[in-house]
């Protein structure tokens, strides 16, 4: 026991997970599972006429998850590593939207996945292109983002539910694209020193 | 001291706030085609109500201001500043002139268009108010959020938790006093609830207060001035409870008088004071299709009205204006509205009664089909039932005629029992 506790303090893995806010991605990651799996299936927007599938927010929350963990807390141990830290964030990134998009799945069973994957797609996206220019800053953008596309959704002729609803193959090739381009992005560029660096 | 202001607001980057600020204010302030253009009150709320979203984006900003400063605060600031609780204060003066900024063009920008339409409504600013301390409140709730937590963490934790406030509070919970403004309808005929006014206001300072003594207590050891905080804190809090318990939480009431202007000679028709953008392209239709129906010998009422906001308010023995709340101000009546408007001589309670009295709603439903088609016989498109065209085809003029006369004054008499379609009588 006493080993397991010792490899993880000095491992390099678990050194990398720790900078990367490990904790908080778990909480964050954890609570919008509970949302999922504990929301009603539409969720009253205020300001609107009309209600909006609960599942189509969680995406937000997920990203959330996806900036903090593309966010180092010390980038100059980063950029100082003796190691190429490249595929230990591509590889954090995709286990974490691949564990998101499982537990989607199981506890989803009605929405069609297609849709929930856009959407996912398109805002982690969002959360992860900003960080290579503003580091941490990228969260306004994300947050201008969520909230007025959650505000769209509650609008009578939402653009995103009606994209969601039907989503074309236009829609999923630029989604994937913008997935696939974001995170690996983010994976091979070290965000900009900012704030107490500096 | 405005200097040191300013100073403190440079350090928060105000640039990116104000330009995150912004697109969320524009995107809100601008959706639906403007609708409300041409009232004060519903323009006001409107303004006020963009707080939905810049709340929680303000609260981020607060929080993530409140975890950069942390260390500073409390190994340099802190320890030499004369008054510490106001240094306390640091990193929430950025978000907060930010936030305050975009609030006060947004809300100029809105009442200027609205000036443009010359509104015809009083001007009552008071909604406003509760705007401005909604953003006070949210940037104390992110300061309180952020200051124990690291930038990043606070300022996502804050948007989550503002956010969330903001959906506890669309419902009738203890948070209801966070929603403020966001009406999708005109305010027309409604008062503003002065006592709701100050209990949320009240309500919203007792919530930043409580937020500021979470930070102050966290940098400073002013013991002996907390519990008289705390003790004003909760002292508003139960003011603003106990005027919601007495007066109730709504900031808008039914007014004492329903104000109307009316225009037109043979048929007058009244539009609720706010809503007067459009009224006179409404007499003029009026006026044109009384006109013309009135070869039928049909006997319609001296007035109709735009109905007050709740049934309460309404005048039964007089026409009922059908209008599309969404563009009231924006949009001059469309043909179906006019036929709906001219097909309600009165407003009758059996028609909302628990068992729909059918066969009234029926001929009422010809009645204005058939109107359609006499004021428009061109134009009437997919938008006359059929079996109402095929009917006016196949049935004498005067027999026609003497349908509507009579289908008419049973409506204007809300003698529903007596209304039933031609063909089945």
């Amino acid at each position: 026991m006493r080993n397991w506790r010792y490899l993880l303090r000095v491992s390099p893995l678990w050194s990398f997970l720790r900078v990367r806010h490990v904790w908080p991605v778990a909480g964050i990651t954890v609570m919008s599972w509970l949302y999922l799996a504990l929301a009603g299936p539409f969720i009253t927007v205020p300001f609107q006429q009309r209600s909006v599938p609960s599942p189509l927010i969680w995406p937000v929350l997920a990203a959330l998850g996806s900036l903090l963990l593309s966010i180092s807390q010390s980038r100059q141990w980063e950029a100082g590593s003796s190691r190429n830290l490249a595929p230990y964030r591509l590889a954090s990134l995709l286990l974490l939207s691949a564990l998101n998009l499982v537990v989607a799945r199981l506890l989803l069973h009605d929405l069609a996945l297609p849709s929930l994957l856009i959407w996912y797609m398109f805002m982690h996206a969002v959360a992860l292109g900003g960080v290579p220019f503003v580091a941490e800053r990228a969260w306004l953008p994300l947050a201008a983002i969520a909230l007025i596309s959650m505000y769209e959704m509650g609008q009578p002729d939402s653009v995103v539910v009606r994209v969601m609803q039907r989503p074309g193959p236009v829609a999923i090739v630029a989604a994937v694209l913008v997935y696939v381009i974001a995170t690996v992005r983010v994976s091979t560029t070290q965000p900009p020193l900012q704030g107490d660096d500096q | 001291m405005m200097r040191r202001v300013l100073s403190l607001w440079r350090t928060s980057s105000p640039l990116s706030s104000i330009c995150l600020l912004s697109a969320v204010e524009i995107v809100v302030l601008s959706s639906r085609g403007l609708p409300w253009r041409g009232e004060w009150a519903w323009t006001m709320d409107w303004a006020a109500g963009a707080t939905v979203l810049t709340g929680p984006v303000v609260a981020g900003l607060a929080a993530y201001e409140a975890g950069r400063w942390r260390s500073a605060l409390v190994g340099v600031v802190m320890p030499s500043a004369r008054r510490r609780i106001l240094g306390s204060l640091s990193p929430a003066i950025g978000p907060l002139l930010s936030g305050t900024l975009v609030y006060l063009l947004g809300t100029l920008t809105v009442l200027l268009i609205t000036a443009v339409s010359s509104p015809t409504d009083n001007f009552e600013p008071q909604i406003l108010l509760l705007g401005f301390l909604k953003l006070v409140a949210y940037v104390a709730l992110g300061w309180a959020i952020g200051g124990r937590l690291q930038p990043i963490i606070g300022a996502v934790s804050a948007l989550i938790i503002g956010y969330g406030l903001v959906l506890l509070a669309s419902g009738d919970g203890a948070f209801s006093f966070l929603r403020i403004g966001g009406s999708t309808g005109p305010i027309a005929g409604m008062d503003v609830n002065n006592y709701a006014v100050l209990a949320r206001s009240l309500l919203l300072v007792a919530l930043a207060i409580a937020c500021a003594v979470a930070v102050a207590s966290q940098y400073s050891n002013t013991k002996s001035l907390r519990p008289i905080v705390v003790a004003l804190a909760m002292t508003l809090a139960v003011g603003g409870a106990t005027i919601v318990h007495r007066q109730g939480a709504e900031p808008y009431r039914l007014a004492s008088s329903q104000d109307r202007i009316c225009r037109g000679t043979t048929v007058q028709v009244c539009m609720l004071v706010g809503n007067t953008t459009q009224l006179d392209s409404w007499a003029s239709q009026i006026e044109r299709s009384v006109t013309i129906l009135s070869s039928s010998g049909l006997q319609f009422p001296s007035k109709y009205e735009e109905p007050a906001p709740t049934a309460a308010g309404r005048n039964p023995s007089v026409g009922e204006l059908f209008f599309d709340p969404g563009t009231v101000n924006t949009a001059p009546p469309n043909r179906v509205m006019i036929v709906e408007t001219l097909s309600t001589p009165a407003t009758c309670p059996g028609f909302a009664a628990e068992i729909p009295p059918t066969g009234a709603m029926n001929a009422r439903y010809w009645l204005s089909h058939w109107m359609y088609h006499r004021i428009w016989p061109n134009m009437g498109g997919g938008e006359v039932d059929p079996t109402v065209v095929a009917w006016m085809t196949q049935t004498p003029t005067s027999q026609q005629d003497s349908w509507v006369r009579a289908t008419l004054m049973n409506l204007k008499s809300c003698a529903l029992e007596k209304l039933a379609i031609p063909v089945a009588s």
